[in-house]
């Protein structure tokens, strides 16, 4: 909780104060929370505490009902969701929100906006077939390689498993270069072989990018990162390593009280 | 597989030059009835390709495609013959119009999702239609304007009227296609099918999804102005009958006879399909009407991707060798709602599976989903 | 005074269309889907109350049949069509739209395009003296009539338990599944009883003003406007938009004559500007 004390403008992410209710309930009660480089965060809790809120409030999906985010030492409390996607931030999301009817390399396409990638190509660029953008291509090509959907290229995502629109889903993350990314439950519905692959370039990712992740397995998140936030009825118990974590009273007591 | 879709591609190129040079030789022994049926086909096929490129791109039903059509149409005719304003300021005029008022209602219309965008864009269709049957000093009321003609500078391909008109419609026709054809294979077109799929996932991507909505809009509307040029020339009059709901319909009808998703080849096919229906039912019933209203429901409820998917399953055999087009045959009638929580209603009614997150593949039908 | 009689004349259009409205605004709210065929089942219902008449001289009796035939027509469309698309509102919308297509073409070869006046009936001629003009006892029955439905559903939706079902699936569908209700036959019963009360309103209309092919569109479209204008699924917003609209047909008309159509339209674009889900639109 001492962290809203800290005040620095320079960290990456700052959230000072959120809150948000829904017709009475809050969802998320003053929660304020740090991330910068070195500090990626896994969030458990326990379901409907609150996490996937705080992850719309900090994408911009809701407006805050009080409190102030910023990012990269810009206020982005009232900017849209457009701006905070141009200042680096990515989400993904926990229910498979991809661009169904098109095929993997259109979806990873359609994420290069807002990326190194993506310089608009003046004018014309509405009359250019995209097929012809070789730079991007390029980019696709070497994010279809590290997310192994090579072979995939050209099928719909509607005719892929459950586990390849995952992978898709993370591949559309990192394509972009993003500095923050936010993932919500990446492992949910994963077999264990899948869960291997994405585990272990979501560790990757822990370490060259600032990532937070909304994760139920407790293993897991501890594998990912030293930094655990908990969030339970809207409000954050508590963040600190897996120690401390699982030496706090009010902790132990939610994951009782939870089974 | 490689060899079947190179096959494929030729044989698209070859059915397509066959097609312009047929086109390019039928003035030289053809009657005027042909030529006038064909130039029907290519005003009311731009105007089908307006709808459809909002319906196939977006998944927005708009019903004042006509709208555009009209006030091009009205500019036109009074400039000419009130007016007396000449040929090319009144071509600018009319298509200044015409946008500005689309920009103005696709601001508006852009507000609402799904069936709501149909709704306003009746109201917005009945609103030009009461003003041109109701303002007759200026619009003559349901007799409307006529006697437009094409300027005689303009007779540049032969002095007979109609092969004039012939080759004007198919030079502007075919540029219309192109420039539909070239926005559909870009990155703009493609950003419009991820909106269609997920407008919220577009704009968190850093998408203006508003303005990518709007100006699809306006490119919809300016297909619909230049038939509305084509039809006022061709036809020589404009009148309120032209953007009756009746005739909003019609392009719905002809898109969806067609395939919703096949912008061109889909609107084409079917404004063919539809307007040589009309002639040869009209001749043999009065109730034509019913015919075609019952095809149109019978192609909804039984091939939802239009009598296009027939020639696709002929051209690329039934296990269907190229992907995209075994998904637009998914076998599943139902359609997941992506982001909203309206899914509901399938679900309690068919579904299995009662969190209804992990839906099996294929199972999307072509259309919008939901709102 | 010219004014008054004028505001009574919008009240009793704002009447019937108010029927019109509700049927509509029901469906969409619940089921979420604009029943474009619902201008038909109007200029049917009229037109089937009229042949009720023209051969067995009652007027309520042709009330009754206008209701029940379309309460059953709006049944048989939910059953056989509306069902193979439900939850994808879009296609439920284009069925309806096929639905109007070919009523509309049907109901010119079954009754001929020509206009048909329904007659008004013994008790209801007449009129009452309002000051310095007579007030048409028939107009006042329209009045009343919207008044007494109004009055039954807001009682129905506001105070009984059904009421309270309908309204949490207007807010969310999945509320109703939760409850234990089926929701296949409360889509089914509200289709059907907004077929019904276009029916109802198309006898009432019909013989407040007339009956003529082409009136399915134009009715449908004075019902599209309310329905935009209150807000799509509210009841108090069925209210305001057919009252607004009532006014601005009848003072458009009478104001200027030339562009009375164009003045129904005013309203709506104020509206949108300011509030896009209309005055009483639940935003979403």
């Amino acid at each position: 909780m001492g962290e809203g004390k800290m005040k620095e403008k320079e960290k990456a992410l700052v959230v000072e104060g959120v809150s948000r209710s829904f017709g009475g309930v809050r969802a998320v009660d003053q929660v304020s929370l740090i991330l910068d480089t070195g500090m990626s965060t896994v969030m458990i809790g326990p379901n409907g505490a609150g996490k996937t809120t705080l992850f719309n409030l900090i994408a911009g999906v809701y407006p805050l009902d009080e409190g102030k985010i910023t990012l990269f030492g810009e206020d982005i409390s009232k900017a849209s969701i457009q701006r905070r996607s141009e200042l680096g931030l990515v989400r993904t999301y926990q229910t498979c929100n991809l661009f169904k009817e098109l095929t993997v390399e259109e979806n990873l396409y359609l994420s290069l906006k807002n990326s190194p990638w993506g310089a608009s190509r003046g004018c014309l660029e509405p009359f250019l077939p995209w097929v012809s953008d070789k730079v991007r291509r390029e980019r696709i090509e070497e994010i279809c390689r590290v997310m192994q959907l090579e072979a995939l290229k050209d099928t719909l995502v509607l005719n892929m498993s459950h586990g390849q629109q995952r992978q898709l889903e993370l591949g559309m993350a990192i394509i972009s270069d993003p500095k923050i990314i936010l993932f919500d439950e990446p492992m949910a519905g994963l077999s264990p072989t899948e869960r291997v692959f994405i585990g272990e370039l979501i560790k990757k990712l822990a370490r060259e990018k600032i990532i937070l992740v909304i994760e139920h397995d407790m293993d897991f998140a501890m594998s990912i990162t030293d930094r655990i936030a908990v969030l339970d009825h809207g409000r954050l118990i508590k963040v600190g390593t897996p120690q401390e974590i699982s030496r706090d009273p009010e902790v132990q007591k939610i994951y009782k009280l939870h089974g | 597989m490689a060899g079947i879709s190179k096959n494929t591609a030729l044989l698209k190129k070859v059915c397509l030059g066959t097609l312009a040079a047929v086109l390019l030789v039928i003035p030289l022994f053809s009657s005027d009835f042909t030529m006038t049926m064909i130039i029907r086909y290519m005003y009311y096929g731009l105007l089908t390709v307006s709808f459809g490129f909002l319906a196939g791109e977006l998944g927005l039903f708009s019903l004042m495609t006509p709208v555009s059509l009209t006030l091009t149409g009205y500019t036109i005719g009074l400039c000419q013959t009130r007016f007396a304003i000449p040929f090319i300021p009144s071509i600018f005029l009319a298509f200044l119009i015409s946008m500005s008022f689309a920009a103005l209602c696709g601001w508006m219309a852009n507000r609402s999702h799904g069936v709501s965008f149909l709704m306003l864009t009746l109201v917005f269709s009945q609103l030009v239609y009461s003003l041109a049957l109701q303002w007759t000093s200026m619009t003559n009321g349901t007799t409307g304007l006529l006697g437009i003609r094409f300027p005689d500078a303009m007779e540049i391909f032969s002095t007979n009227t109609k092969v004039n008109h012939y080759y004007w419609t198919l030079i502007i026709f075919s540029l219309t296609i192109l420039l539909v054809y070239l926005l559909i294979g870009s990155s703009y077109g493609l950003k419009l099918k991820g909106i269609k799929n997920s407008e919220t996932r577009m704009a968190a991507l850093g998408y203006h999804t508003g303005l990518l909505k709007w100006s699809a809009f306006m490119v919809s509307s300016f297909i619909s102005s230049v038939a509305g040029v084509l039809f006022v020339y061709n036809t020589g009059m404009i009148n309120p009958e032209i953007m009756t709901l009746n005739s909003s319909n019609q392009a719905l009808i002809s898109s969806i006879l067609g395939g919703v998703n096949s912008v061109l080849l889909g609107s084409i096919v079917g404004t063919v399909i539809n307007r040589t229906l009309e002639l040869t039912l009209g001749s043999l019933t009065r109730r034509y009407a019913t015919i075609v209203g019952a095809l149109f429901l019978a192609i909804i409820l039984l091939m939802p991707e239009g009598l296009i998917s027939i020639v696709r399953k002929l051209a690329y055999g039934k296990n269907g060798t190229i992907q995209r087009a075994a998904a637009d045959t998914g076998p599943d009638k139902r359609s997941a709602s992506d982001d909203s929580h309206r899914g509901t209603a399938d679900q309690s009614d068919q579904d299995p599976d009662p969190d209804g997150h992990h839906r099996s593949p294929g199972e999307e039908k072509g259309w919008e989903k939901g709102r | 005074m010219i004014y008054i009689s004028t505001f009574l004349n919008g009240l009793t259009i704002a009447g019937y269309l108010f029927l019109m409205a509700l049927g509509l605004n029901l469906s969409f709210g619940l089921m979420n889907i604009v029943n474009m065929s619902h201008g038909t089942m109007y200029l049917a219902g009229g037109f089937i109350g009229w042949t009720v008449l023209s051969k067995t001289g009652s007027w309520f009796l042709g009330l009754l049949m206008a209701g029940a035939s379309m309460g059953v027509f709006a049944f048989v469309e939910d059953l056989l069509f509306l069902r193979r698309a439900r939850g994808n509102m879009t296609m439920e919308t284009l069925i309806t739209l096929s639905i109007s297509i070919i009523g509309a073409d049907l109901i010119v070869g079954i009754f001929s395009g020509r206009t048909r006046q329904v007659k008004i009936p013994k008790l209801l001629q007449g009129a009452f003296p309002v000051g310095d003009f007579y007030f048409p006892k028939y107009n006042l029955f329209i009045i009343l009539f919207a008044v007494f439905f109004g009055i039954i559903f807001w009682f129905v939706l506001k105070k009984t338990k059904i009421g309270m079902i309908i309204r949490a699936g207007v807010d969310d569908q999945e509320i109703v599944s939760t409850l234990g209700f089926d929701i296949k036959l409360l889509f089914s019963a509200i289709f059907t009883l907004s077929g019904i009360l276009a029916g109802i309103a198309g006898m009432i209309g019909g013989t407040f003003q007339n009956l003529v092919s082409g009136q399915d569109s134009s009715v449908m479209v004075y019902t599209l406007l309310i329905v935009i204008i209150g807000g799509m699924g509210s009841f108090e917003g069925a209210i305001f938009g057919s009252l607004i609209i009532g006014m601005a047909f009848t003072f458009g008309s009478l104001l200027a004559p030339q562009f009375s159509q164009f003045f129904l339209f005013a309203p709506v674009a104020i509206v949108l500007v300011f509030s896009p889900r209309g005055i009483f639109g639940k935003g979403r």
